[in-house]
């Protein structure tokens, strides 16, 4: 590694790295754009977006701000954070665990759980969702945020992505522990869980935030105001005049929103960022 | 392990005793995959068979869910979909959708987490700033693209002014369907970038170092090496790809006003299911049975990926 | 006792939350309010799918024809009350095929034509010069469009069924025949209506407010001052007044129609599921609302009531602007005609749009929804 680090660069290697930093700017100002136009949004008033003359607001408007975080926000906001922070430690359990069963153990009917399992999804959201309504009213579910829980916490996707992530690690280190004895649950938590820490941290990540923006799920079976998750309560609030949209005040709502995720994304990031100057062992 | 235990145990599996113990283990392997996979199932089995089981058995009905009526149908709703122009037009789009999104959003994000992998310097906030379209609802992402491509919008306002032609992006056919394209490689690009990232993380770096020892340059380094270990992680975000794109539906939603247009060319699938499911009366049968015949055709797309690409890649 | 509505603007929410309180003071009944953020009607055909649904709800007229064939609601013919003064197309909108009444009507929007004061002085006309008949606003908006500066539209269109049924309908020919199929096609007074609007299109004088404008509503473009003209229903109001004080408009009766006074109404009723847990709680909040309320309801919430005796008593407290909306109320068409409108307003958007890009002509438009729409009707049956 370090006769690498000594080697100096080829000038065309200089040139490369150039372009390349180049390229990701630009690419990272595009993708920075629709953020700064939002933000922008959120502080104009009603009349200034739809006159639309100029890009910045003509002063900073905190109306649609204080709109937001006057009503029930508080209630709205701790409800989406419970349920979110709930699913997110339940799901990434179960998903790591049967995406784990569906990798690496042998059994009968392995591929076939699989295939159903992948086969579920590829059924369209729009006509399962009033029969799983039916299930949760049936269970008297209707309108708890335990309904929201249960039909959240299995994510195939995550299942199916925790399978290949397993499938792609070396076999030896589980063998070695297992003709040590290891039984497989210990096999799972102290050899291959600390492995996987950045699909862990990936999981963690998108399950958190699906389950922070959904909006249809709780639309359906939420029905209290008190019980309403973020998604609802900010549409709510945005719903100033009937059939035109105050624009300031959904900007406002997705600024808000991002910023939880924002924070357990700092968190979590430094597990699928490699730094240059760290000597990552071989694995 | 070296090569002389190897020789070593491989004599003592030869052993009755051995075996036992062999067909024990996996016995209790198998309980234990089982139990691994207990609360997923029980919760699957609940949740979300009921519902798939209600629509396929909805597909043979006319059946009105408001008032809880149902009659047989048969394959009448089959055929009545075959001859629906609108299904036809659906399939075109949705198709069109798939075959452009999900190969560009892939070799992206692949592209990207290599790139972000290797020597770059600000790397942490690249990836942030990056990641950041996925935070975005799609519903407001969706505005933003509207606004962007409107008759007076800024995209339209730049053409115009260096290329000298005018497109109406969102009511004209032929582009209304590409812009909502855009938008999703735009938005799920970064997922997936961050998945790969992940996936990366896993490949020894000695594998990298020895390459450039031999003088490889970094396309060539990430070619042999990057693309081979990934190809489990690839298999997943192609599926899931698939999978998300023969069913896109809040993008077409917005920008349509929900009836697909102009002219059904931003008619999807889902849309299309979404119309039958919830605007018309008496039509959830049809709903179910395009619901049907939309999982059909992404079960042969994936199985036809499962061929090209094995699921298991190197390390089965 | 539950009422569900969708979502309750700021200006209804002080009306309604004293309406409750008056309601539990007479009654002694508590009512629990649900508000439906988004998407009211697929999340109440998923309550009404699932059994679960409230006691009394807003309906919307045009969404009454399913659920009143799905057979799902409870007839009000017993409690419209003494005197019947509800305007008599409003309670047709809610009849079913046996002609019972499934809804009370309690408020209701019409379509009227707003014109820009300031931009049409500016422009050298005056309001005496905008005619009164369809056809001579057409010319009268060409001629005005010469006159006004860059990125202003002298009137702007919206292509939903929903707004030209009225006038489609004036010729003498239903939209839906007596059978429920679609009918556009053989209506030569509809064509041409329809068709001056495309010309109006291409000669840049009838402009979208979304598709050129880039407003994402009439209310917007007019407020910030892109439109001199534009017919939108009351509901824009609050927002012209709060949000772009500066514009002066008034407001004037729909242009005339084959020399016929004409406009959309759009209405919203209290229905009762037959499901629900309280139905005689419902209904007593639905008649509670429709008769000793109602007064104080219109006046808090500034919508308009639906029974002209309530009108009559209100007519000096309300916004001069709405004059005209409710002059409309007498001859409005409602916008609702059973299960197979629904399906006719998809197509015909899909095609009219169409036809507005100029990609097919206006006659080619209509026969294909009319086509498209009838099979789809077929399969409803």
């Amino acid at each position: 590694m370090s006769v690498v680090a000594l080697r100096s660069r080829r000038p065309g290697q200089r040139w490369a790295s150039f372009g390349l930093h180049g390229f990701l700017i630009f690419y990272g100002l595009l993708t920075l754009t629709p953020f700064v136009w939002a933000l922008l949004t959120s502080l104009k008033t009603v009349r200034e977006i739809a006159v639309a003359e100029s890009v910045l607001p003509v002063a900073l408007n905190l109306d649609a701000y204080r709109q937001i975080l006057g009503s029930e926000f508080s209630t709205w906001f701790y409800n989406s954070m419970s349920v979110a922070l709930i699913v997110t430690l339940a799901s990434v359990s179960a998903n790591t665990l049967a995406g784990y069963a569906l990798a690496r153990m042998r059994f009968v009917g392995r591929g076939a759980v699989f295939r159903s399992l992948l086969l579920i999804i590829m059924v369209p959201a729009q006509v399962t969702m009033i029969p799983a309504f039916l299930i949760v009213a049936r269970l008297g579910l209707a309108d708890t945020h335990t309904a929201l829980v249960l039909t959240s916490v299995v994510s195939i996707g995550s299942i199916f992505l925790m399978r290949q992530f397993f499938i792609n690690f070396p076999t030896e280190i589980e063998e070695a522990a297992k003709l040590d004895g290891c039984t497989p649950l210990v096999t799972f938590l102290w050899i291959v869980l600390p492995m996987a820490a950045p699909a862990l941290a990936t999981q963690a990540i998108f399950i958190f935030m699906g389950v922070w923006n959904e909006f249809m799920k709780p639309l359906l079976y939420i029905s209290s105001i008190d019980n309403y998750m973020l998604t609802q309560g900010l549409n709510a609030a945005a719903k100033q005049y009937e059939k035109s949209a105050a624009w300031n005040i959904i900007m406002a709502g997705s600024i808000v929103s991002i910023v939880p995720i924002l924070i357990l994304y700092i968190v979590l990031n430094k597990y699928f960022i490699t730094l240059n100057d760290q000597t990552a062992g071989s694995k | 392990m070296n090569a002389g235990m190897k020789t070593a145990a491989n004599t003592a599996l030869n052993s009755t005793a051995v075996r036992a113990a062999a067909s024990a283990r996996s016995n209790r392997d198998a309980s234990a995959a089982w139990a691994f996979l207990a609360p997923t199932l029980l919760l699957v089995a609940v949740f979300m068979l009921g519902p798939v089981l209600f629509a396929l058995f909805a597909s043979t009905q006319k059946m009105d869910l408001i008032g809880g009526h149902s009659q047989w149908a048969g394959t009448k709703n089959l055929q009545y979909l075959l001859d629906d122009h609108k299904f036809w037009a659906a399939c075109r789009n949705t198709l069109r959708y798939v075959l452009f999104v999900v190969p560009l959003q892939t070799v992206l994000a692949l592209a990207l987490a290599c790139v972000l992998n290797g020597r770059v310097k600000f790397k942490r906030g690249f990836v942030t700033l990056l990641f950041l379209p996925t935070l975005t609802s799609s519903a407001a992402m969706t505005m933003i693209f509207m606004w962007l491509f409107n008759n007076n919008g800024l995209v339209t306002q730049f053409i115009q002014a260096h290329f000298g032609i005018t497109i109406r992006f969102l009511s004209d056919p032929a582009w209304a369907l590409p812009v909502i394209m855009l938008m999703n490689v735009f938005s799920t690009t970064p997922h997936f970038m961050i998945v790969f990232l992940a996936g990366l993380q896993n490949v020894p770096r000695n594998l990298y170092e020895a390459m450039e020892l031999d003088g490889a340059g970094a396309l060539a380094r990430h070619w042999f090496i990057s693309v081979p270990q990934l190809a489990p992680i690839t298999f997943y975000v192609v599926t899931m790809g698939l999978i998300g794109c023969f069913q896109v539906f809040d993008q077409a939603f917005i920008m349509s006003g929900g009836d697909g247009g102009p002219e059904d060319s931003t008619l999807t699938f889902t849309l299309l299911i979404y119309h039958f499911a919830f605007k018309t009366y008496n039509t959830m049968g049809l709903a179910c049975m395009l619901a049907v015949v939309l999982t059909i055709i992404i079960v042969c797309a994936t199985s036809l990926l499962n061929r090209l690409v094995k699921s298991e890649g190197h390390n089965a | 006792m539950t009422l569900a509505a969708w979502q309750v603007l700021p200006a209804e929410k002080n009306a309604l939350q004293q309406a409750i309180a008056s309601f539990t003071r007479s009654t002694g009944l508590t009512v629990k309010l649900e508000i439906i953020a988004d998407k009211y009607m697929d999340v109440m055909r998923s309550r009404f799918a699932g059994r679960i649904t409230p006691d009394v709800f807003y309906l919307d007229s045009h969404e009454a024809p399913i659920l009143i064939r799905s057979g799902v609601l409870l007839p009000l013919d017993a409690y419209i009350g003494v005197p019947n003064d509800f305007y008599p197309q409003f309670l047709d909108a809610f009849r079913g095929a046996d002609q019972q009444v499934y809804g009370l009507p309690k408020d209701y929007s019409t379509l009227a034509l707003y014109i820009n004061t300031g931009l049409l002085q500016k422009a050298g006309f005056s309001l005496a010069d905008v005619p009164v008949d369809q056809g001579s606003l057409m010319d009268f908006a060409r001629r005005l469009q010469a006159k006004l500066p860059r990125g202003v539209a002298a009137m702007i269109l919206e292509k939903d069924l929903a707004r030209h049924l009225a006038a489609i309908e004036s010729y003498g020919q239903a939209v839906i025949d007596a059978r429920g199929d679609a009918r556009l096609v053989g209506n030569a007074g509809a064509l041409t209506y329809l068709e001056a609007f495309v010309r109006g299109r291409k000669g840049g004088y009838v402009l979208s407010p979304k598709d050129d404008l880039g407003a994402d509503s009439p209310g917007a473009a007019f407020g910030a001052g892109k439109t001199v003209m534009m017919m939108e229903g009351n509901w824009v109001l609050s927002a012209l007044r709060q949000d772009y004080p500066e514009v002066r408009f008034v407001t004037r009766e729909m242009p005339r129609i084959n020399a016929r006074a004409n406009t959309m109404a759009f209405v919203v009723g209290y229905a009762v599921p037959r499901f629900a847990k309280n139905p005689q709680g419902g209904i007593r909040f639905a008649q509670f609302m429709t008769r000793e309320a109602m007064k104080d309801w219109s006046r808090g919430s500034g919508t308009l009531p639906s029974r002209s005796g309530v009108q009559a008593e209100l007519a000096a407290t309300q916004d001069a602007a709405l004059a005209a909306h409710i002059a409309g109320a007498r001859y409005a068409t409602v916008w609702s005609r059973g299960t197979s409108l629904p399906v006719l307003n998809t197509n015909f958007g899909n095609q009219f749009q169409a036809a507005l890009n100029g990609s097919i002509p206006v006659a080619e438009a209509l026969r294909r929804a009319q086509q498209a729409s009838n099979r789809e009707i077929e399969r409803q049956r």
